[in-house]
């Protein structure tokens, strides 16, 4: 048994006791059929009187048929413990992928956890629901067994008790020799299946660049591991398998004919004869289900490191032991933050101090990369700075619960995430009780009303994962909609508008400009019209910002900022 | 979504289609008659040697309990120590080769569901959630392990071995193989006593199991909205409402699996129990040898055994046809679009939207385009503008084949598109989609996508075109750097600037920029601009943007609105005229 294996297991130890038990009274009934049938035979041998040889073969059917029900609550308490333990692993690995938060797929791809967290939990159930079980009955049940052929003929029971031994013996040492890692198989089928999932979310470009039979090949590469990987563990467990059958096989048949030469001898009863002919096959039953049990629990046994490692990961940030309750102001100040997204990556934010006063329109520009969108994965506390502080309201935003401070704050992300599923559904993300109205609101103000209300099925027409049904424009609008559907005193715009029309850019503007002087509003763009009106523009470069002022004092001034707007007042 | 409750499962696939779920999976085999024979014979020979040995067995104990002296049952010794041996042996084979068949056929099945998605692809895989179709080729596709490692090759063993078994009976007494024979037909029929409910359980499972997989990975990707709307706990508890509802499906399914098995248990030692009654009466009426009589019993038990074996994988059966009906409906996608194009390269490569009409299939909403025309000639860069949702990227989807036309053609050269083979229309054409798309591999794999020998050479001078080589060389591995999926770690313009170098790399005479700049700061578009200056002069450009100092960049600009052209000209002629183009632009505020 696996030290790590138990430690995953949920409360489900009294339910692998009584599906333990239920299981030795299945082995129970196995030995009783095989001695009643022997007591027949041995009467009919004995020419005792047929009516004593019918009584032996009624009792045998009593058995029958109390087996049958046993085998089926044997099932039942297996998907129990099923049931159980697969809630109790995968609450577990979900609460921890929260814990852990957004910065998890820079590290671990999504097709892989999603392998950890499904497929994962549903292989490894079968440890604790059908192999933990079994080995108590094979240990329990292959000495009774034994026991009961001793009560009739020590010698044979000697006999056969060795090659029982011999079964669990050969098997240890055969898979101490030869055992391959059992987390080959589920490692290759976690990147078979990562590689898929990125190929298939990535389709379009993969066709563009007529890349997908080269794509294909990879893929097939994979899926060639993942056979490879498969065979290699199954020949060795099936080469085990054979030799465990000729045990069984063997044993039986050893036994059975030093019996049979011992009663040709005269010197064993008929009875025992017959008791070790049916016997035999009861004492290998448990080892050979024990043995089948350990060929999935093994292959699922893989499973346990990805989901210990998983459960094992620390969070990105950490949550406070006491958090204090939300701050009443919404000012935003960034003092001395610096940030790296690695050990060895360089500085995405080097000593950045900033503020935005409550209700301010703030505008953050420059070039692609200077680490204006870190502003923002800071402020939501996705990573904590590496030195220096950010606060809201005056509060140490690590003093903060998680929740409060996200329910604080309401952002439009550079690429924001459509969830398969309706416009409306879509908008109701940020805020569960919204009203028709409310939504409506919400939509006229990010211009997007008009267009949803042009589909046949208005708010409720499904958009496909990430929106993939709906034009770049449209997607941004539903985003910036939904965002305002928060109404949070903190807004964060990454480039909101960067694929929305001048027109459509403009309504949007006109309405944010209502909210402007009610909420704190950080935004980041490119485009002049954007940032036109900001109280104050912070110019970023390489990680500091390097220019402060509005967009008036800034042309002014002729350095990063009246540079980069030249471009689009050549365009003009 | 909306309340994060659960939607009532949609009802399982149509009678006729599951029954088909399983047969379809054979003509794969069809390649493999060798292996497929040879596991059909290596499970004959594992069963028959086992029935023979316990047979023997029984002989040699019925011969001594009668008062046959040891030394003439020794070559009955012999014979069972043979028959151990091969038997052993034959199950070993056995299980090896039927295994090592059903991986190599799921390792086609597979790569089979990708080609079926990426024929169908884009408009099949759009409407639907990726992590459920990537669950079909792992969880899916490794189920049908158990179909022919465990199904297809038993089946013919479980007819054959119980046959020979009833023969031998019949030759012992006709009578007690005639008290075996209904339990045959009994005891194998019992999977189909609740085939119907077995079936609708089966899909039931997977269907969970795949929306499980949906929604484990929308949780995943769409994690930052979750934590952002304070509404990952919400999502979680959907998760296990869906774990849950898994598991009553799985349970269900189980305990009608465990019914089955209790009742072949008990149909099984039925039959023995007959043939010992009849055996008994034959024995005491003297019909029947009792030496004979513990081989009767064992043969019973064990002309069952094949039959059991089978009822026990038929247990599955109701999960492999819903999972064989999933992976088979992939298998079996028809291309989205038909590529029977035979044209050579064209010597011209003038782009030609003809009255191009089109509105996506699957959806009620319309056409997108209507009676569409422009051209963009080689050495020049058109504009195509609109307002969002004209239909402008649409217009890049048809020219890529994406999907085709309604009515109109689109040519090239003259040629329409068609008529050209894909693999040479994807080759003239270049494209930066507007939904940047990096793969978790190393940038220098990114950019290389189209053109695989790429020497690094030309890479870095794609990325300089593109504005990437400098930011790209400060990454911590430079080229080498994995990009993280979906290029999570660059930023929003590092992307862009990695897909434009992906799409200048492949040197393609028509280049297509679907607001391939929008994320980058206005200097660095001026340093792309000025860049492809050179590049332009000999290629025909279509850029399609909402930035008036993309769109001043343009030779001609094409106004799209209502999917139609509705004007056409140079950014002074269009102001001048004060239409539609004037109303779109004159919003921006770097004019006013
Ligand atoms: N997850 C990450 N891991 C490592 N480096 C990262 C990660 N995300 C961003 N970076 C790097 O940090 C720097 C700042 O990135 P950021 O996204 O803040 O830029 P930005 O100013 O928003 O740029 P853009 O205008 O292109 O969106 C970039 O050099 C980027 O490559
Ligand atoms: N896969 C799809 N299925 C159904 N409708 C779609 C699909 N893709 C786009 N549409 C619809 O077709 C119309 C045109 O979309 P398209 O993407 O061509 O717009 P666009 O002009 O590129 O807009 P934008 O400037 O916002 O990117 C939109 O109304 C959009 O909702
Ligand atoms: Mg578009």
């Amino acid at each position: 048994m696996n030290r790590q294996l138990l430690g995953l297991a949920g409360p489900v130890r009294w339910r692998i006791v009584l599906s333990a038990v239920l299981g030795l009274m299945v082995t129970a009934c196995y030995v009783l059929q095989a001695i009643f049938l022997s007591f027949a035979l041995a009467a009919l041998f004995a020419d005792a009187h047929i009516e004593t040889v019918v009584w032996w073969i009624a009792a045998f059917a009593v058995v029958v048929v109390a087996r049958g029900a046993l085998v089926w609550l044997v099932e039942l308490a297996a998907q129990a413990i099923a049931q159980r333990t697969k809630e109790h692993l995968r609450l577990q690995l979900l609460s921890r992928l929260i814990e852990i938060g957004p910065g998890m797929l820079l590290r671990r791809q999504t097709g892989d956890l999603q392998a950890t967290i499904v497929a994962g939990v549903e292989a490894l159930e079968s440890y604790y629901s059908r192999y933990t079980p079994s080995i108590f009955v094979a240990i329990f049940g292959c000495l009774g067994v034994v026991a009961c052929l001793a009560w009739v003929d020590w010698m044979s029971a000697l006999l056969l008790g060795a090659f029982v031994a011999a079964f669990p013996i050969a098997d240890t040492l055969w898979l101490r020799w030869r055992m391959p890692t059992s987390s080959g198989i589920f490692a290759a089928m976690g990147a078979f299946g990562a590689y898929l999932l990125d190929s298939l979310q990535g389709i379009v470009t993969l066709k563009a660049f007529n890349a997908t039979a080269a794509r294909r090949a990879s893929l097939a590469r994979r899926a060639a591991d993942l056979r490879h990987e498969a065979m290699t563990a199954l020949s060795v467990t099936l080469m085990r398998t054979g030799l465990t059958g000729f045990i069984t096989l063997g044993g039986t048949a050893l036994v059975l004919s030093v019996n049979a030469w011992r009663v040709a001898a005269g010197e064993l009863a008929p009875v025992a004869l017959f008791m070790t002919l049916f016997l035999a096959r009861e004492a290998f039953r448990p080892l050979d289900r024990l043995e089948k049990e350990f060929h999935t629990a093994w292959a699922a046994s893989g499973a346990a490191a990805p989901i210990t490692e998983l459960l094992a990961t620390a969070p990105e940030v950490a949550e406070p032991a006491r958090p204090v309750t939300a701050p009443l102001a919404s000012d935003i100040a960034f003092e001395q933050v610096s940030f790296a997204y690695g050990d060895g990556e360089p500085q995405a934010l080097s000593a950045v101090s900033l503020v935005a006063r409550e209700n301010e329109f703030v505008a953050l520009v420059g070039p692609s990369g200077a680490g204006k969108s870190t502003v923002i994965a800071l402020l939501l506390r996705f990573f904590d700075p590496t030195s220096g502080c950010i606060r809201i309201g005056g509060t140490d935003i690590r003093k903060l619960s998680r929740e409060t401070l996200r329910s604080r704050v309401s952002v439009v992300s550079q690429d924001s995430y459509l969830f398969h599923g309706t416009i409306a559904d879509n908008l109701r993300i940020a805020k569960a009780d919204a009203t028709a109205d409310d939504i409506r609101a919400a939509a006229k103000a990010a211009h997007i009303h008009d267009f949803i209300e042009s589909l046949p099925r208005g708010y409720d027409t499904e958009i496909g994962e990430r929106g993939a049904q709906l034009s770049g424009g449209q997607r941004q609008r539903l985003s910036i909609a939904r965002a305002l559907l928060k109404d949070a005193p903190i807004l964060l715009l990454d480039e909101a508008t960067s694929s929305v029309d001048p027109r459509s850019e403009q309504a949007i503007r006109e309405a944010l400009d209502v909210l402007v002087g009610r909420r704190t509003t950080l935004v980041i763009a490119h485009r002049l019209s954007t940032i036109r009106k900001a109280d104050r523009i912070l110019v970023f470069d390489a990680g500091r910002i390097v220019e402060e002022g509005n967009h008036r004092s800034l042309e002014e001034a002729g350095r990063l900022y009246s540079r980069l707007m030249q471009a689009q007042r050549e365009a003009a | 979504m909306t309340d994060l409750s659960i939607e009532t499962a949609s009802a399982p696939p149509p009678e006729r289609e599951r029954a088909s779920g399983l047969l379809g999976l054979i003509p794969l085999v069809r390649n493999r008659r060798m292996v497929l024979t040879l596991t059909i014979l290596s499970g004959i020979l594992a069963q028959a040697a086992t029935l023979a040995s316990l047979a023997v067995g029984a002989w040699l104990v019925g011969r001594a309990v009668t008062g046959t002296a040891g030394e003439h049952l020794v070559p009955g010794f012999w014979l069972l120590g043979a028959l151990v041996v091969v038997a052993a042996g034959a199950r070993w084979w056995q299980a090896y080769i039927s295994h090592d068949l059903a991986f190599a056929l799921i390792e086609t099945l597979q790569v089979g569901i990708y080609d079926g998605l990426e024929r169908a692809a884009p408009g099949y895989v759009l409407g639907r959630r990726t992590g459920e179709l990537a669950s079909v080729a792992t969880n899916d596709a490794e189920l049908m392990e158990f179909f022919y490692a465990h199904t297809l090759a038993d089946y013919v063993g479980a007819v054959v071995v119980p046959l020979a078994a009833l023969a031998a009976l019949y030759v012992i007494h006709p009578l007690v193989a005639l008290a075996l024979l209904p339990f045959l037909p009994l005891v194998a029929s019992v999977p189909f006593w609740l085939a119907r409910r077995a079936g609708e359980q089966g899909a039931r499972v997977m269907e969970r199991l795949g929306l499980l997989n949906a929604e484990t990975v929308e949780m995943i990707q769409g994690q930052r909205e979750l934590a952002v709307f304070g509404r990952a706990r919400d999502f979680l508890d959907r998760l296990m409402a869906r774990t849950k509802a898994l598991a009553v499906a799985q349970r269900r399914y189980g305990s009608r699996a465990g019914l089955e098995h209790a009742a072949i248990d008990i149909l099984t030692a039925l039959a023995v129990l007959a043939v010992a009654l009849v055996g008994v009466v034959l024995v005491a009426r003297g019909g029947l040898d009792r030496a004979l009589f513990p081989l009767v019993i064992v043969l019973a038990g064990g002309a069952l055994a094949p039959v059991v074996e089978v009822t026990q994988t038929a247990r599955k059966l109701g999960e492999l046809r819903a999972g064989a009906a999933r992976v088979l409906a992939i298998f079996h996608q028809r291309p989205a679009i038909a590529d029977r194009g035979r044209d050579a390269r064209p010597a011209d490569t003038t782009v030609r939207f003809e009255n191009v009409g089109f509105a996506y299939a699957d959806s009620s909403r319309g056409a997108v385009l209507n009676d569409v025309d422009f051209v963009v000639q080689p050495g020049e860069t058109v504009a195509l503008v609109g307002r969002s949702g004209a239909g402008k990227s649409t217009c890049a989807n048809l020219l890529l084949r994406f999907w085709d036309v309604g009515t109109g053609r689109i040519s090239i050269g003259g040629h329409d598109i068609r008529e050209l083979p894909l693999s040479l229309l994807r080759k003239l054409v270049a494209y930066v989609p507007q939904d940047v798309h990096l793969f978790n591999e190393t940038v220098a794999g990114n950019i290389r996508l189209g053109m695989r020998g790429a020497s690094l050479a030309e890479v870095e001078r794609a990325a300089r075109l593109a504005q990437a080589h400098d930011f790209i060389i400060d990454l911590p591995d430079g080229y080498d750097t994995i990009c993280s999926e979906r290029g999570a770690r660059l930023s929003g313009g590092q992307r862009q600037r990695v897909a434009i170098a992906r799409a200048l790399l492949v040197e393609a005479p028509i280049l297509v920029l679907d607001e391939a700049s929008s994320s980058l700061d206005t200097e660095n578009e001026r340093a792309l601009q000025a860049a492809m200056d050179e590049l332009r002069r000999d290629r025909a450009v279509l850029v399609i943007a909402h930035r008036l100092s993309t769109i001043r960049s343009a030779d001609r600009i094409v106004v799209l609105d209502g999917g139609r052209v509705v004007e056409e000209g140079g950014h002074d002629d269009l102001l001048a005229r004060g239409g539609a183009y004037a109303g779109l632009v004159a919003s921006s505020e770097e004019f006013q």
